[in-house]
């Protein structure tokens, strides 16, 4: 074997293992992970304002880590609006990550307004809890400009916020690392603390991104159980929805709170099961939540229509 | 040079006499059965990209079992190339057929990627057995595959990542646009094919032996970086290194006019 021989051949068997490992361990798992591919925006029409909304009843859709734009955001989407057809809801809970691969003020139409057109024409009121992908962890200036233009343009009023609908108060906290264990910290736990104690609403809903409970790629949030906990503990949240880890997932009631993970939006990582676990699918889907009166019923419902899981929960006693 | 009554290989004469090489070897072009033309127990002095007539073809006879064994690793890796080409499509479609979506979602990108690999399967065995018929040494043929099929199966599934992950903005574009995105996939991987091709054929030409500068100055023979240091170093006036690096042989190689024939000696004299 001459020198140039030896160096083709080198250079062919060093590359194979280097192009195998890439390969198996790098590339085709993103792929096969993430939602590159465009999608066709949903072309539906829907009936506006066709939801009803009193101080007995409300309907609402929840739905994390959605902000791909591609043709798995799209098909949930599009079921999203299919189920509005049959089953109006007035609200969407965004449970954070509605913005991948770039910023949301550029991303705004191909990651929010082309899925989610036939919604929005519908008067769909949208509600966001910001995820880490929505924004830097640590919140750098770069990243707060980007949680403001995201708030802008969703008329979301701020990063901690409280909402009433019908007989639920909605509490959408900042999850972030500076958001709960920062300097600042104390002022978000103060401020929840102070909102669930004056909430005399039936149900107390807490929506964030980062999950207190999770048997998933990421799993339960280090730390909120005893930040966090306590606090939604101590008031009687009835239910806590999250996303961040790609998945559907809803827990045994854990001192009353139930915790669900709907963070299918469009793409899905693999999921197991832990002593908490009551359903753990690994499966694109969103939420779809009926409540009437002390009744609170939800669904998960995937793309192709099929459910995933239903439970109901039944409002707590004295309220 | 006297050939009479002697076996003469064809690399012996070719060296000698390259026009005459040529001559011989153009009435079997790469593509037609090299067993057609002449034959001898010799190794070719050089093989060309095939369709060059410049080429000596002539190799000892192959056994049934060695043409059998050409035919499947043919096949074989026309087969890889397929299934290279055919990955990054198939992991978009598993995220789909894991996801749960009903439909054609993830199918027109496996489609497009079934014609693309097809097509390269057939161009790359098409190469493989016209090497197989002019390579001085079966290894440069199974080395220079390697390297285009690593950088195929790089490529392929790296320039879709890249493009995708990295420009989402231009694509969603595109596809606001109505144009489909899987033309834009098709393309990502032509481009991988073409750069697979080009890699397989430029080492597999940079593997084989070249004739010597003095002896064939045909385009598409060029001087090594070496010689080409050399003749630069000799015009920057760096004597020394001039002709440590190849210098002379530069010289050689830009002048293929062959040396004029030494008169024949006088043999009166030697006895």
């Amino acid at each position: 074997m001459n020198r140039r021989e030896f160096l083709a051949a080198g250079l062919g068997v060093a590359g194979t293992a280097a192009a195998g490992f890439t390969l198996a361990r790098g590339v085709w798992p993103v792929l096969a992970e993430e939602d590159l591919v465009p999608g066709e925006a949903p072309d539906v029409r829907l009936r506006p304002q066709a939801w009803e909304t009193t101080d007995e009843r409300v309907s609402f859709a929840a739905i994390g880590d959605n902000g791909s734009g591609g043709r798995q955001a799209m098909a949930v989407a599009e079921r999203m609006a299919e189920t509005y057809r049959s089953r109006p809801f007035g609200l969407v809970a965004l449970l954070g990550d509605i913005c991948y691969y770039g910023n949301f003020a550029d991303r705004y139409h191909d990651v929010f307004r082309r899925p989610m057109t036939p919604l929005i024409d519908a008067g769909v009121q949208f509600e966001l809890a910001i995820g880490n992908h929505d924004a830097e962890l640590h919140h750098s200036d770069e990243g707060l400009a980007q949680i403001e233009a995201e708030l802008r343009l969703l008329g979301t009023p701020g990063r901690y916020y409280r909402t009433t609908h019908g007989p639920a108060d909605f509490f959408y906290l900042d999850s972030s690392t500076p958001g709960v264990f920062g300097d600042a910290a104390s002022d978000q736990l103060e401020w929840l603390d102070d909102e669930l104690a004056s909430s005399t609403n039936q149900w107390k809903i807490v929506a964030l991104h980062h999950p207190p409970y999770s048997s998933g790629h990421h799993g339960s949030t280090p730390g909120f159980d005893e930040v966090l906990e306590p606090i939604l503990t101590r008031h009687h949240v009835d239910l806590v929805l999250a996303g961040h880890d790609h998945d559907y997932e809803r827990t045994h009631p854990i001192d009353g709170i139930t915790y669900v993970v709907s963070g299918g939006g469009c793409k899905t990582t693999p999921v197991g099961h832990s002593d908490f676990t009551a359903v753990a699918d690994s499966t694109l889907q969103f939420l779809h939540v009926d409540i009437v009166g002390d009744r609170l019923v939800g669904t998960s419902i995937r793309p192709d229509g099929s459910v995933v899981d239903t439970f109901t929960l039944r409002a707590r006693e004295g309220r | 040079m006297s050939t009479e009554g002697a076996t003469t290989p064809l690399e012996a004469e070719a060296g000698a006499r390259p026009e005459a090489a040529a001559r011989a070897t153009a009435a079997t072009p790469c593509g037609g059965d090299p067993r057609a033309g002449a034959r001898t127990a010799a190794r070719p002095a050089a093989a060309t990209p095939c369709g060059d007539a410049g080429g000596a073809v002539a190799r000892p006879r192959r056994s049934t079992a060695q043409r059998v064994v050409d035919h499947v690793v043919a096949a074989v890796y026309a087969v890889a190339c397929f299934g290279a080409v055919l990955a990054p499509a198939l992991a978009v479609r598993w995220s789909v057929f894991r996801s749960d979506i009903n439909g054609v979602a993830g199918r027109d990108v496996v489609a497009a990627s079934v014609v693309v690999g097809a097509g390269h399967a057939a161009v790359a065995w098409a190469r493989l057995r016209c090497e197989e018929r002019t390579a001085a040494r079966r290894s440069h043929i199974w080395i220079a595959s390697l390297n285009a099929l690593v950088v195929l199966a790089l490529s392929a599934s790296l320039l879709v990542l890249v493009v995708l992950g990295l420009f989402p903005d231009e694509h969603a574009a595109i596809a606001n646009r109505g144009l489909p995105v899987v033309v834009l996939w098709a393309g990502l991987q032509l481009v991988a094919v073409a750069l697979a091709e080009a890699t397989g054929r430029l080492v597999f030409w940079w593997l084989e032996p070249h004739p010597a500068p003095h002896r064939a100055c045909r385009w598409g023979v060029l001087p090594s970086v070496r010689q080409l240091a050399g003749g630069l170093a000799a015009r920057l006036g760096v004597r020394r290194l001039a002709p440590r690096l190849g210098f002379r042989r530069l010289m050689v190689w830009r002048s293929p006019a062959p040396a004029p024939a030494r008169p024949p000696a006088d043999r009166t004299r030697q006895l």
